[in-house]
């Protein structure tokens, strides 16, 4: 019986592909071939409704329909999204428990507090979207471009107030890292989530705000207010403003949101995800409901998303202790 | 002087919360970068704290006639805590259909029922009732035994 | 503009009144009452579930539903408030004060019918608002930058002194008590941990909710369970000759549903305050300016309408921020954000101009959703007091496993579920020494507002403590509390 078993178990490997062959086989006891046998947990480790939470309901539909199993979406909220993540972190490493990761939780959150895990706890499956940052002012504000505002803040440090979405938010992390590089100094008005900061720049109430793009967009294109820079190495089909690159600022940065299981999960599981995450990721529908919320699709599979993690990692880690919130 | 006034009580206690919590918000961190530091409103809300307590523990003293503390029934208060404590700490290990029945049974004895008819039905009819209500009206699965890992 | 208004609205009406249009308002109405009124579950959480379900429906169908859950799950969390002293969603909270007495006294169908025709009528003034002064309203949520926003709050705090009873000293120190558990957690400004002592789970914060559940829920609990085996002689009778309450109750009341109806809508307008401010402020006011202010907590009909007229005037009030500026007015709004623009909907100063249809749209359907809802409630006004017959050895667990199941189920979390019973048996023993709920509850609420915009405020003016006069606004709101609150000294 159990020699039947794994014969079939090779036999569906082998049709997996030969790269998918190659690193599944060494080892470990071929969990991928039957997986997924029940319902897979994707964690949100934020409240349902927000943009993490948006980002993952329209895949993980249709990843359960790939995977003939059902992806059941459970919001975990707190603390920054380290609650949901820690658990990912602690849960066993079999595929049926996953994160929908973000680079706050992963790449900050950790390094800010005790949250009682890093990024080498989990592994990099998938990134699924990547939504570049926004340097954005009030429409009839008199900084018409990047260079203007830089200007400005070098003659009055601290004169300009920028909103962010919450303090140790990578919104906050960058900019801060930003000033230090080009040497000005901005007021920093953390706010509880990027659409209050988008309120309070409307209402005049801060000078500038550093949000996600998706939040600053419309009221770019409504022209209430001017996006001054995006962080994207090009520009992007989603809103017509320029980048920070091609300004002459070499700022490049993105909040992304991808599928990361626990350390332990054996590579053949991780495979199978990536590939049934590809599939997702490559769906019209999916693809439609992503750009519908602002959100820009981004595919990377396991090595590059693991890469871009650990670099991404590195680099906040050094600007959180310049800045004083490393922790002690 | 008569400790047992309620007011006098509940003065005491509230400066007794208060003291450690200004020692606890001494312990945040302070940040060089905001000039108000994340102890400020804390210390606020404990200074109310403390002055409340003054003023209740004066208004208790000078009264003429006490207020007596109030009588607490706790052997029949703390079983039923006790099995609201022990029901959440079991939901995470037996899922919560299990944890629910177990619950309903024990609390209700504790509330008196002793007719095996009700024992027995409501149980089954709750657990039953609100997993379904909530995994199928509300979309929230509640937590089942499939977590425990037995079928792992 | 004007033009294009009454155009577009027979045109909306026509599209709404189709039967799937109608078929999924109600459909939505039943899931946010059912949401609404089990204790924990609100109207955010639900039409956050839903929202995924609305991302492949037709707009006016989506909009449909949405705006049915929207509406039911603002009414709905008055039906256990007034039944088993339990608030569905924090907006209800008021509503406890007098409904559950009234409910003791055997007026449950009574409370109820009152709650929802107060609630029909704030939902539609609401609706009626959006309509006429969405951009007036508009600007003037603008204009509140932190300095208001701590304003707001002070104004909130005043409210303490209106629900403190007897002891005002207690009353203060429970908001103090509420206001410390609402610092547990990552501090808003520095972004670091709080009185967490190392545990993760504190880090994330005491939750609203859990608490709120904890505080009313498990505290009758526990007080029922003190009571085993004595006969009380408060058995509720349960009385449902009617559930529609004399017309004429609201003609005498005409002055004090205009109140808590403004105060709705325009708290729901300022972005980040919501539904329990505004009904602890209506519920205040009426208070106050009532000929017999010490019959209120003793089961009165002002008491529930002003909170649940004010509550429900919320959800117009609420949509103006949203609608006009793209900036949601509360956690529901910023849920239905994302559920507009799934549809391809960028709700922002541009979506009047361009797509009024769609506003037309959105108005009709919440009127229809106020009507669908007027009608369920009133026939479960009928039949929820029927719940009261079930004895209360067998209630009282019951609800306690809805209690902690939605305090789990809000965020999943065991620890929220522990929350509960932790929070509610320290509650009891407060209560017991004769500390009132509801500063606590006000109290956990307002402090995540008056602290940020606190140090924000002082932060922004190098700490000078005249920025909270500085602005015509912030001046004018915080003399008016103190007016407010000499006026309620004086009257005792």
């Amino acid at each position: 019986m159990k020699n039947i078993k794994s014969n079939k178990s090779i036999g569906r490997m082998l049709a997996g592909g030969v790269l998918f062959a190659m690193l599944a086989g060494y080892g470990s006891q071929s969990l991928a071939a039957d997986f997924p046998t029940r319902p897979i947990n994707l964690i949100v480790p934020y409240a349902a409704g927000g943009s993490s939470d948006l980002s993952a309901r329209p895949y993980a539909e249709e990843l359960g329909n790939i995977l003939k199993q059902p992806v059941v979406v459970m919001n975990k909220p707190g603390a920054g999204g380290a609650i949901g993540a820690a658990e990912v972190a602690r849960a066993k490493g079999n595929g049926y428990t996953l994160l929908n990761a973000s680079i706050g939780n992963i790449t900050i959150a950790p390094y800010t507090s005790n949250v009682g895990y890093d990024h080498t706890a989990l592994r990099a499956v998938a990134q699924m979207t990547d939504i570049p940052l926004a340097l954005t002012v009030k429409a009839d504000s008199s900084f018409k471009n990047l260079k203007e505002f830089v200007e400005y803040a070098k003659k009055n440090p601290g004169k300009i107030r920028y909103g962010s979405p919450g303090a140790g938010n990578i919104q906050h992390v960058t900019t801060e890292g930003w000033m230090k590089d080009i040497g000005i100094k901005l007021t920093h008005m953390p706010f509880a989530g990027a659409n209050p900061a988008i309120a309070a720049l409307l209402g005049g109430h801060v000078e500038a705000t550093v949000t996600g793009v998706t939040e600053a967009a419309p009221h770019h294109k409504s022209g209430a207010l001017r996006i001054l820079g995006i962080t994207s190495p090009a520009r992007i089909d989603m809103v017509d403003a320029p980048t920070f690159k091609e300004q002459g600022y070499d700022l490049q940065a993105g909040v992304w949101y991808g599928v990361m299981a626990p350390a332990s999960t054996p590579d053949d599981v991780v495979n199978a995800l990536a590939a049934a995450l590809k599939k997702t990721y490559d769906s019209p529908k999916v693809q439609s409901a992503w750009k519908k919320l602002f959100l820009i699709p981004s595919y990377l599979g396991p090595a590059e998303f693991g890469a871009r993690v650990k670099k991404e990692a590195a680099v906040n880690e050094q600007v959180l202790k310049d800045i004083g919130l490393h922790k002690k | 002087m008569n400790c047992k006034d309620q007011d006098v009580f509940s003065g005491g206690l509230l400066i007794l919360f208060a003291l450690p919590g200004y020692f606890c918000a001494a312990q945040i961190e302070n940040l060089k970068v905001s000039k108000l530091s994340g102890a400020f409103f804390p210390d606020v809300c404990f200074t109310v704290m403390l002055v409340c307590g003054l003023i209740l523990i004066r208004q208790g003293l000078q009264r003429e006639e006490k207020i007596p503390l109030p009588s607490i029934n706790w052997p029949k208060l703390l079983p039923v805590v006790g099995v609201l404590i022990a029901y959440v700490l079991i939901m995470e290990y037996v899922g919560f259909i299990i944890s629910t029945m177990a619950f309903m049974l024990c609390c209700m004895y504790a509330f008196g029922v002793r007719r095996k008819k009700i024992l027995l039905s409501v149980p089954i009819i709750t657990a039953f009732g609100v997993y379904y209500l909530f995994g199928k009206a509300f979309m929230i699965v509640l937590p089942g035994l499939s977590d425990l890992g037995m079928f792992q | 503009m004007e033009f294009q208004t009454f155009q577009a609205i027979p045109e909306a009406f026509l599209q709404v009144m189709s039967l799937t249009c109608l078929a999924w308002i109600a459909i939505g109405t039943i899931v946010g009452i059912l949401f609404g009124a089990a204790p924990g579950l609100t109207a955010t959480t639900a039409v956050a579930l839903f929202t995924p379900i609305t991302f492949y429906m037709p707009l006016n169908v989506s909009l449909s539903f949405l705006m049915g859950v929207y509406c039911g799950g603002f009414y709905a969390g008055s039906i256990p408030a007034i039944l088993i002293n339990t608030p569905g969603a924090p907006g209800n909270a008021a509503t406890v004060m007098d409904g559950y007495p009234m409910a003791k006294k055997g007026r449950a169908g009574e409370a109820l019918g009152h709650s929802i025709v107060a609630s029909w009528l704030g939902g539609t003034a609401s609706a009626f608002a959006l309509l006429i002064f969405a951009p007036l309203i508009a600007s003037m949520a603008l204009q509140f930058g932190a300095p208001e926003y701590f304003a707001v709050a002070v104004m909130g705090l005043v409210c303490i002194a209106g629900v403190s009873g007897k002891c005002l000293a207690k009353g203060v120190a429970g908001a103090a008590i509420g206001m410390v558990l609402g610092t547990v957690g990552m501090d808003p400004i520095d972004g670091l941990p709080r009185f967490t002592f190392g545990n993760l789970n504190l880090m994330g914060g005491i939750a609203l909710i859990p608490a709120l559940v904890g505080l009313f829920a498990i505290t009758e609990v526990l007080a029922k369970a003190e009571m085993i085996g004595v006969s009380t002689g408060e058995e509720i009778i349960c009385q449902v000759k009617r559930a529609l309450p004399p017309l004429k109750d609201y003609i005498t009341y005409k002055y004090l549903l205009i109140k808590s109806i403004v105060i709705g809508i325009v708290v729901g307008a300022i972005p980040g305050t919501g539904p329990t401010i505004a009904s602890w402020m209506s519920y205040n006011e009426a208070k106050r300016t009532s000929k017999h202010p010490e019959l209120f907590g003793t089961g009165i009909p002002e008491g529930i309408i002003a909170s649940e007229s004010s509550n429900n005037a919320v959800t117009g009030g609420a949509l103006i921020p949203l609608l006009t500026l793209g900036v949601p007015g509360d956690t529901v709004t910023a849920v239905l954000l994302g559920a507009l623009m799934i549809q391809g909907i960028t709700p922002g100063p541009m979506l009047m101009v361009e797509h009024y249809d769609i506003v037309a749209q959105l108005l009709i359907i919440l009127l229809v959703a106020n009507m669908v809802m007027l009608a369920m409630g009133l026939l479960g006004s009928k039949y929820f007091p029927y719940i009261l017959k079930i004895p209360f050895q067998v209630l009282m667990p019951i609800v306690a496993v809805l209690c902690i199941t939605g305090g789990y189920a809000v965020n999943t979390s065991f620890f929220d579920a522990m929350m509960v019973v932790v929070l509610g048996s320290c509650g009891y023993l407060l209560v017991k020494l004769g500390f009132p709920v509801a500063p606590i509850v006000l109290g956990l609420i307002l402090g995540p507002i008056i602290e940020p915009n606190m140090r924000r405020a002082l932060v922004g003016e190098d700490l000078n403590p005249l920025v909270f006069i500085s602005t015509p606004i912030s001046a004018g709101l915080i003399l008016l509390s103190f007016v407010l609150l000499y006026f309620m000294k004086r009257r005792g």
